[in-house]
């Protein structure tokens, strides 16, 4: 039965990639349970083939590669739903996302820095959308305003949290 | 950055549906960056806030518990790994010369499959067990048992196996397969009406059917078969077949394919095969995503080599009838199939469509004019995807039913046609998408060997 030759240190790679691989999986569908269902099925695919893996060699390219061809099995599982992007735009996302999401431990340093400088109302509307999982409408129907309008807000949070991450990237590059 | 294009995307990764969005992906590398940037951002902010969750809902916490299950199944694999090392290390050294005590642990469980069942639930019969002399009744699934004498035996349920000894053991009924590492030269199996099978240092495979119709099949070394008779010893790629009566061993017959086998194994772009590819004839993945015309008239190989790598003249030609897609897939499957090594069956060939209006022809080239030939198909099927390929071959269709578990497709007795040509056609037995990961051809102009072997 396969299985890793350093079995620690591939738990622990395969733990440190979680983030990597679920953003990069979802980029390419961007179909949240599709995605995560091929999150898992990744990972149970890298564990299996864990001893094809050259400790020492690229974990993230070579975990994406098998990332991308099981997006590309659920694509071809799902022939008859309709895709988001064709296949000549996913294979680019794709190679653009393995550098793009080479390093998101400092994009997480600085999410988690740019979120607390939001005003307490807006952490209190992520935090009814994303922990407590409230659908738009639920959200709207209990502010008693309309959904658009919390759909927007919550892009326009959404846009600044993407712009302070970046401009935070762009400054620790620049140093 | 315009707030309408941000908006376009975060609908995007939403789940909306935007076909200027998607068509400013196309064409503009900057959205692209900044669509990656808005789903990283999704993602970290759903585990950030997940994670701050003080009350999470059911449906999260399986989603969570999906992942760490995963992460703990491998860190448990991981100490199974070791303890292994450990434990041979500690207890590897002249079996054979020790005396059976029924008392001490021969035996230790080292592989289970999910659906493992014995007939004995309150056996301790986990994953690293220890096992003393006794019997073990799989009635379903997989189990390996590594004797310390090195002596590894891989069993297939419904079998009724007993360890008789440090390097002995007995099948009563069932499917086995051994290897047996030089130092564990003799390991026996004793089988019903007193056939015995010594291993002289090899890998074969012993079955017991219910049918009382038994044989054994020598892949590498030398077996040794012992009657009450007579003893016979087969090589590589010789089989034994035997018969029970009720007064005791009815017949026994040896035989051998004049023609080797040739493996073919359809590997997929990021796997590496199955690593005997000297035995196996390997796909060459280059461009193999791209499917949906990859299989038109497409020669898959020339001169397949046979499973001792000599060219046989048969080649393998493809040809997409009226098929929607078919290529060949990467990273597929995590069952091995009985008969093929594992490696063989994590990729495949997939054909995509509906029965009765998609096929794929794979065209068999080369063979012997009037030759008689077996195929055996291994036969991919996942958790989420269980459509089966239904393959019409002679005058012959078969397909698996659901859940089928030997994944198998076995035709026997096809003749090649007076070019020395077999036609294969392959359709989804319903509409989906079905795979076939290797394939096995073996001639099958068996012959009575005359060796004996000396006692």
């Amino acid at each position: 039965m396969a299985g890793p030759r350093e079995p620690e240190q591939f738990v622990q790679h395969l733990t440190a990639h979680q983030t990597r691989l679920r953003a990069f999986i979802h980029a390419l569908m961007a179909d949240w349970h599709r995605a995560e269902d091929v999150l898992q099925e990744t990972n149970a695919v890298l564990w299996r083939k864990a001893d094809q893996f050259e400790p020492g060699t690229n974990f993230h390219a070579w975990a994406f590669a098998i990332a991308h061809n099981q997006v590309r099995l659920a694509r071809l599982r799902s022939a008859r739903d309709r895709h988001h992007f064709d296949e000549t735009l996913a294979d680019q996302l794709a190679s653009e996302a393995i550098e793009q999401f080479a390093d998101l431990d400092h994009r997480r340093q600085a999410l988690a820095i740019c979120f607390d400088k939001l005003p307490k109302k807006q952490r209190e509307l992520l935090a009814r959308r994303y922990t407590a999982n409230e659908p738009v409408t639920t959200i709207a129907k209990s502010l008693r305003r309309p959904a658009g309008s919390i759909r927007q807000t919550l892009y326009r949070i959404r846009t600044a949290l993407a712009d302070c991450i970046g401009r935070s990237m762009s400054r620790e590059a620049g140093q | 950055m315009s707030t309408s294009l941000d908006d376009r995307l975060l609908a995007l990764i939403d789940g909306g549906d935007d076909a200027e969005a998607i068509q400013q992906l196309q064409t503009d590398p900057a959205a692209r960056q900044r669509y990656l940037d808005l789903v990283a951002l999704q993602i970290m902010l759903h585990e950030k806030l997940e994670g701050d969750a003080a009350v999470v809902t059911p449906e999260q916490e399986a989603e969570r518990l999906k992942f760490r299950a995963l992460v703990w199944a491998g860190a448990l694999a991981a100490m199974i790994a070791l303890a292994v090392t450990a434990w041979f290390a500690l207890t590897a050294s002249d079996v054979n010369h020790k005396p059976v005590s029924v008392s001490h642990s021969i035996a230790m469980i080292s592989d289970l499959s999910p659906d493992a069942r014995f007939a004995d639930a309150t056996a301790m019969m986990n994953l690293g067990s220890e096992l003393m002399a006794g019997p073990i009744h799989l009635t379903a699934g997989r189990a390996q048992v590594v004797f310390h004498s090195g002596t590894v035996v891989d069993l297939t349920g419904p079998c009724e196996f007993e360890m008789t000894g440090v390097n002995q053991a007995s099948l009563k009924l069932g499917r086995l397969e051994a290897y047996v590492p030089p130092d564990a030269h003799g390991f026996t199996v004793q089988t019903p009406a007193g056939v015995k099978v010594v291993d002289l240092g090899t890998a074969y495979v012993l079955h017991v059917r219910q049918d009382d119709v038994s044989d054994v099949r020598v892949t590498e070394g030398r077996v040794l078969i012992q009657t009450d008779q007579e003893q016979r010893e087969l090589a590589a790629d010789e089989a034994a077949r035997w018969r029970i009566s009720p007064s005791g061993l009815a017949s026994l017959e040896v035989t051998r394919t004049t023609a080797r086998q040739v493996l073919i194994d359809f590997r997929g772009e990021a796997s590496q095969g199955v690593n005997a590819s000297e035995r196996y004839n390997v796909f060459d993945p280059v461009g193999a995503w791209r499917f949906t015309s990859a299989f038109e008239g497409t020669r898959l190989f020339s001169n397949l080599h046979d499973v001792d790598g000599k060219p046989t003249g048969i080649s393998l030609t493809s040809r997409m009838a009226t098929t929607m897609a078919a290529g060949i897939a990467g990273e597929l499957f995590v069952n091995p199939v009985d008969g093929f090594e594992y490696n063989a069956t994590t990729d495949g060939v997939f054909i995509k469509g509906d029965p009765d209006q998609h096929h794929v022809i794979f065209h068999f080239d080369g063979l012997e004019p009037g030759g008689k030939y077996a195929f055996t198909f291994a036969v991919g099927l996942e958790a989420n995807n269980q459509v089966a390929p239904k393959i019409a071959l002679g005058a012959s269709t078969q397909t698996l039913a659901p859940h089928d578990k030997t994944r198998v497709i076995a035709f026997d007795d096809i003749i090649a046609d007076a070019q020395g040509r077999i036609d294969c056609t392959v359709t989804p037995a319903s509409p989906g998408v079905c795979f076939i990961t290797a394939l096995r051809i073996s001639y099958q102009a068996l012959q009575p060997t005359q060796e004996r072997m000396n006692p």
